[in-house]
């Protein structure tokens, strides 16, 4: 059932998204005369809840699609490296899923929660080990055929090459026979068979990449139904339709390996006006991830569709709870802080209305997102409160208390709001930010902050989640607590047997009541195309899929 | 001049070795963590140990130096990106052609607008041609790159059509960049040569000449510019060189891959062979050209030609 619900989940997420502008026309010009303020507010959140309903809606409409020619998109992240396992960029990320195929992708309609793209059919043996069919009658671009032995070969390969934190996680992947592995994890963890399957590890020819003379960085060969045609690193990126594509069967073709176009290109374009800039000189049909800023202006225009994605990444404040530290050994303060702030302000001041206030420390999309937390108190906005809980918490106020973040736009702006809701409750911040990889240093250093503002990405389970708060080896907590109970919870939660309801509202009720972390907002995704594109298709991660988007007869390039 | 020119290229030795040294240990004491950055921020201690043990950067310093300078100034191999896994040489052959172009065609433009620039305004001190020529350096020295490349864009991309936003596809994409990188030293240029100018143009000789019934043209072009041109010639080519590895906001901006933006990337990803590899070869790419700059000055100024015989 777990699984069913969570394929229901990341169906939702790929599923095509079909037109629907997202936040129409400007409110102020269509406004009726004497409309007041409130009541305008009140017009454009009907307006917003309408639309998302729109989108839905048309999801399963009947489009008419056509073949595309040719389709230029900018990507905003730098990709580098086209290689099948190295580590995780967001450039490489937001490719990964045209350039390869994996085993398989989650479908609310199977048995198993998933539905195969390389995988013919699958079978849990037990907690640790899934068997994994694939198809005979797969080839790679070169021509290769893939059997188990290729599969075996790319998880074994990716699990030693250790690019991810996962990588631990499998024990083994062994050859059943010539088309069914075994693949076994080496611990009891809730979804990362299924994530290796679905998101971690691209399956290519074991012939494919030994014979090639770079490891893939730059010549991928695989069973996409894309061929790589051209790269200039860090500029753009060429791939064409593989007209041989090994699966025949229309009906057996996955959502994500669709090729409605003949040719993609790849624009890399990292600079956030100049995304919008290159679609608007028509040097792109579409904008992937475009930042909320730079959305509005295309949104109360024909000639483009605004596609509004739930994002799975959401922003949230953790405490310095170490022995010494502000927040040592007191929850009032932290829940002081909590109330402080008023997400809702964040949401509209930061992202323009396009997030969502968050009611746990989860995505509400999580199969094991339990709905009644919606209905629960979480820290709203109440001034008097925090006062209160600050005085009653006895805590030094005069001292300033540090606010460490990764140096981006949203968590800079994010941090100055948060400081100017502190300073009316009479505390002073400081703002630190931080290159990421200073960042990732300091953040387990006791001595350097106070508060940390970040972001976490969370797309199948909330408890995937509770590793932020666990203690792994000499790695410490997210909030540098040392709580037995709480790493009891996070223990039992992230395990298949512990997985339950009882179990995860423990866990949750226990790190609210404690306010060891405290979950802002979840901020949308948004990406961009000229109207003669109907539809667009992400993955479970929100990474666009221009190969699969809905093409009319319109289109042209 | 030859013996000069050896001279000069033996120094480059140390001087490149002394920049390896110095970024070396910069990158080395700087926080932030390679081995984060690839396993990502959900990696245990015992996870980032392993895999910095296997990167050998739990080394000593002077082990990790010694490796480094080795490397580098022996084998001549300025290693392999972390991210990538391509040669840094490979890497920075690949980008360097769009930094060059980037480069390349700045300085021309810089000469081409900021010398007439400098001269009008010399030739005609305080008139309002002067007066229109500073105002113009003034601009351009003022303004920041990013914003006039940004405004350009507006003009000629969005409202006009006729030139690309971005990329590097063709020559018409890289118009906007070098009108952008040229503004700082067109207005440098034109001041500079107006300075250097005034100062000739007063020198006995040109009056002489002057006195002597040669045309204010002459006079100007042939006989004062090319010794007001000297100091000129100093700046475009160390312009040249920071341009070759400064542009990162450019390359930035216009989604340009050259080294700049290479660079700010590994910077960022703690990409040590990166860095390391691309600030030698810039440094010693900038001894180059400061190299060939004495060499020029030293054929167009005799004075200092005969100091190396």
């Amino acid at each position: 059932m777990k699984k069913k619900v969570l394929a229901l989940f990341l169906a939702g997420m790929m599923t095509v998204t079909m037109l629907a502008g997202c936040g129409g026309k400007n409110e102020d010009a269509d406004s009726p005369a004497g409309t007041t303020q409130s009541e305008q507010q009140e017009e454009k959140e009907e307006e917003q809840l309408n639309t998302a309903g729109e989108i839905m809606a048309e999801t399963d409409s009947e489009v008419e699609a056509a073949q595309a020619g040719e389709v230029s998109t900018a990507i905003s992240y730098d990709v580098s490296n086209l290689a099948p396992w190295s580590s995780a960029t967001s450039g490489r990320l937001s490719l990964m899923q045209t350039l390869y195929e994996y085993l398989a992708y989650y479908d609310s309609e199977s048995d198993t929660g998933l539905s195969g793209i390389l995988m013919k059919e699958c079978e849990r043996i037990d907690d640790f080990t899934m068997r994994v069919t694939i198809y005979d009658t797969i080839y790679d671009s070169a021509g290769n055929h893939l059997t188990a032995q290729d599969v075996a070969f790319c998880f074994n390969t990716w699990a030693e090459m250790g690019n991810s934190v996962k990588c631990k996680l499998l024990d083994s992947c062994s050859v059943v026979d010539e088309y069914t592995v075994d693949i076994k994890l080496n611990t009891d963890s809730v979804g990362d068979i299924e994530n290796m399957m679905c998101g971690l590890v691209p399956i290519v020819t074991q012939a494919a990449y030994e014979s090639s003379d770079d490891e893939m960085i730059e010549h991928v060969v695989s069973t996409s139904p894309y061929i790589v045609t051209d790269y200039v690193e860090g500029s753009t990126l060429t791939v064409e339709k593989n007209e041989n594509y090994w699966q025949k069967d229309e009906s057996l073709i996955s959502p994500f390996s669709l090729a409605n176009a003949d040719k993609i290109t790849f624009h890399i374009v990292t600079e956030a006006s100049q995304v919008s800039t290159n679609l608007e000189t028509n040097v792109v049909d579409i904008a992937a991830n475009m930042s909320s800023a730079e959305v509005a202006r295309f949104e109360a225009d024909d000639n483009y569709n605004v596609f509004a994605i739930a994002g799975s990444n959401f922003h949230w404040i953790t405490f310095n709870c170490s022995e010494g530290g502000l927040f040592y050994n007191n929850p009032e303060f932290r829940k002081a802080i909590c109330y402080a702030i008023d997400a809702g302000g964040i949401v509209e001041g930061v992202f323009n209305g396009g997030a969502k206030v968050s009611k746990a420390y989860g995505n509400p999309e999580c199969v094991d997102y339990n709905r009644a937390w919606d209905s629960e108190e979480y820290y709203e906005y109440n001034i008097e409160k925090a006062k209160e809980l600050l005085a009653s918490s006895g805590a030094d106020t005069s001292q300033v208390i540090r606010i460490m973040y990764p140096q981006t736009s949203v968590n800079k702006s994010m941090a100055q709001i948060i400081q100017s809701y502190l300073l009316e409750i009479g505390l002073n911040c400081e703002l630190l930010g931080y290159e990421s990889a200073l960042y990732q240093t300091y953040k387990t250093e006791a001595g350097e902050w106070d508060i940390i503002l970040d972001e976490k990405q969370s797309v199948d389970y909330v408890t995937s989640l509770a590793s932020t708060l666990q203690v792994s080896g000499s790695t410490p907590a997210i909030c540098l607590v040392e709580d037995e109970k709480l790493q009891e919870l996070v223990s039992l939660v992230q395990s298949n047997e512990g997985h339950t309801e009882e179990n995860i509202n423990a866990y949750m009720s226990y790190i609210k009541d404690e306010c060891y972390v405290y979950a802002i907002c979840q901020a949308n995704i948004y990406h961009v195309t000229e109207s003669s594109i109907n539809g667009i298709v992400t993955n479970f991660k929100g990474w666009l899929l221009p190969g699969c988007a809905v093409y009319t007869e319109d289109f042209e390039r | 001049m030859s013996k000069y020119v050896i001279k000069r290229l033996l120094w480059m030795i140390p001087v490149a070795v002394g920049v390896a040294v110095v970024i070396f240990t910069i990158l080395y004491f700087t926080p932030g963590d390679p081995a984060v950055m690839i396993l990502g921020s959900s990696a245990t201690f015992e996870d980032r140990q392993a895999l910095r043990e296997t990167m050998g950067l739990n080394d000593g310093y002077i082990v990790q130096l010694l490796r480094f300078l080795k490397e580098t100034f022996i084998e001549f191999n300025l290693g392999t990106s972390y991210f990538t896994n391509k040669a840094v040489t490979t890497e920075i052959a690949a980008r360097l052609p769009y930094t060059f172009i980037l480069a390349l065609g700045s300085m021309v433009l810089s000469c081409v607008i900021g010398i007439p620039l400098g001269i009008t305004a010399a030739v005609n001190q305080n008139k309002l041609s002067d007066r229109i020529s500073m105002l113009i350096a003034l601009i351009g020295v003022s303004m920041p790159q990013f914003w006039i490349g940004l405004l350009l864009v507006l003009v000629f991309s969005v409202h006009l059509g006729i030139l690309p936003p971005s990329g590097v596809g063709t020559f018409r994409h890289y118009i906007i960049p070098i009108i952008a990188t040229s503004l700082g030293g067109i207005a440098t240029q034109a001041r500079l040569v107006r300075s250097s100018m005034l100062e000739v143009i007063r020198s006995d000789y040109v009056t002489t000449a002057r006195a002597k019934g040669v045309s204010k043209f002459t006079a100007v072009y042939k006989h004062a510019l090319p010794n007001a041109l000297i100091p000129v010639i100093t700046q475009v080519g160390t312009s040249f060189g920071k341009t070759l590895g400064g542009t990162i906001v450019i390359e930035s901006v216009f989604s340009i891959p050259g080294i700049g933006n290479y660079m700010i990337s590994a910077v960022n990803n703690r990409d040590y062979p990166v860095v390391r590899g691309s600030v030698v070869f810039l440094a010693v790419a900038f001894s180059f050209i400061v190299l060939l700059v004495d060499i020029i000055y030293a054929y167009v100024d005799p004075r200092i030609k005969a100091q190396y015989k």
